[in-house]
């Protein structure tokens, strides 16, 4: 259902999962993260990859690499007990750290064993036996709405959620490798991990060759989701669609709201955010109706079709407001 | 419109508001319900999974499959919304 982007969708709980907490982690130190993440919004998609992967970049400025402080790079451990320990000597040096999670180890997640997903959360104080996590993360999940989280956990529901998955999806493993929005090898998944500011270092040199950009992209997803009927096990990728979705929703809600666009470039923007809005709900939809024998690629065409017209449109005057243009 | 088709359209129009009534986890009389209510207001709570649900079991219940620009542009905001859907669907006309 579209409806007008509202305020309150321009801030952190309008992100991925990833983005969200990420998000919170850049705020305490760069007021301006908010906008610089809306601005470097993009769409780029990998569909060569070995297995009928989906690899989606959704940053076009890598989101670890501060302005000023450094670089985040991983850090791991492999054992719960080194993992505490290194993500103590973070937070001493750093006052928070970012760690990786499972969302349904999460006490606070609607999120079931099956469904579990990588997740990020930030830990931003601490104690003799308990930590202080933040997780921004909110949405409204087929298991029900997800709520953001801010409180204390014990040692031991820490290690919890961070404990390693005995098998990293091959999704979720090129969901960690591009959460900042170029390639960064993960360590390996029977880790437990977290971040370190790293000195300023080389800047990334972006995403290498095989990438599709911009309307290209969306071209290149579409015709990705146009198969989906032959090949059903796509629909893994789902949730990969819908991070795109959410950042580019939060992209033209940030736009809206604080650059204060009107006539027809508020409604290039207002129609573009809508596409991507409804995206999610329209390869749900295919992949429901293939899973009942009816397999609906032109509806998968129409809606991509229809986001590439509004979203190119939109891409003509975003680079007025210092947006980027992906196009 | 001709009366056939007007027919086919309070039908469509019965099943939509027995639908989210049932969605929204109400007990009223669908009947009860306006053509402009909203779908997600005071009075009735769609969600966005809910209304996917229910464009599913439409298609089931009714027989008929919704037009491929479904997602592309439109806006679902009342009851009438949804029925301007699927009217055209049950009838042989294309929805506009």
């Amino acid at each position: 259902m579209s409806t007008p982007t509202a305020p309150e969708e321009a801030g952190t709980r309008a992100l991925s999962c990833y983005t969200a907490n990420l998000a919170r982690y850049l705020l305490r130190d760069d007021p301006d993260a908010l906008d610089a993440i809306a601005r470097s919004v993009r769409l780029a998609v990998r569909v060569d990859l070995p297995g009928d992967a989906l690899a989606v970049s959704h940053h076009a400025v890598p989101l670890h690499e501060l302005p000023r402080e450094g670089v985040l790079e991983h850090a791991s451990a492999a054992t719960g007990e080194s993992a505490l320990a290194g993500v103590a000597e973070e937070f001493d040096r750093r006052g928070q750290v970012v760690v990786a999670a499972s969302s349904a180890a999460l006490p606070w997640s609607v999120a079931r064993a099956e469904d579990s997903a990588p997740h990020l959360l930030l830990v931003d104080g601490r104690g003799r036996g308990w930590w202080h996590v933040v997780d921004d993360f909110s949405a409204l999940l087929p298991q029900g709405r997800q709520e953001p989280f801010e409180g204390r956990v014990e040692d031991a529901a820490l290690l919890s959620a961070m404990a390693p998955v005995p098998v990293r999806r091959p999704e979720h493993r090129l969901r960690d490798e591009h959460l900042f929005g170029v390639p960064v090898p993960p360590p390996p998944a029977d880790r437990y991990r977290w971040f370190v500011l790293g000195p300023r270092g080389h800047r990334s040199p972006g995403l290498p060759g095989g990438w599709r950009l911009g309307a290209d992209a969306i071209g290149a997803l579409g015709e990705f989701w146009i198969a989906l009927g032959e090949r059903p096990g796509r629909a893994r990728f789902l949730d990969d669609v819908w991070a795109a979705s959410q950042h580019h929703t939060f992209r033209y809600a940030r736009l809206l709201h604080t650059r204060h666009p009107t006539g027809q470039d508020a409604e290039k923007f207002l129609a573009a955010c809508a596409a991507w809005r409804d995206l999610p709900m329209a390869l749900h939809f295919a992949v429901r109706s293939a899973e009942r024998g009816r397999s609906r690629p032109t509806v998968v065409k129409a809606t991509f079709d229809h986001l590439h017209a509004v979203e190119t449109a939109a891409q003509q005057v975003i680079g007025r407001y210092d947006y980027l243009c992906a196009t | 419109m001709t009366k056939a088709d007007a027919g086919v359209r309070d039908e469509v129009n019965a099943a939509v508001k027995k639908m989210v009534v049932a969605e929204s986890r109400l007990t009223i009389d669908p009947a009860t319900v306006g053509d402009t209510e909203p779908l997600n207001g005071e009075v009735l709570r769609v969600t966005s999974v809910g209304f996917l649900s229910m464009l599913i079991r439409l298609e089931d219940e009714l027989g008929v499959t919704l037009p491929d620009d479904l997602f592309a542009g439109r806006s679902f905001h009342t009851v009438a919304d949804l029925v301007d859907v699927v009217t055209p669907t049950c009838t042989g006309q294309r929805a506009g």
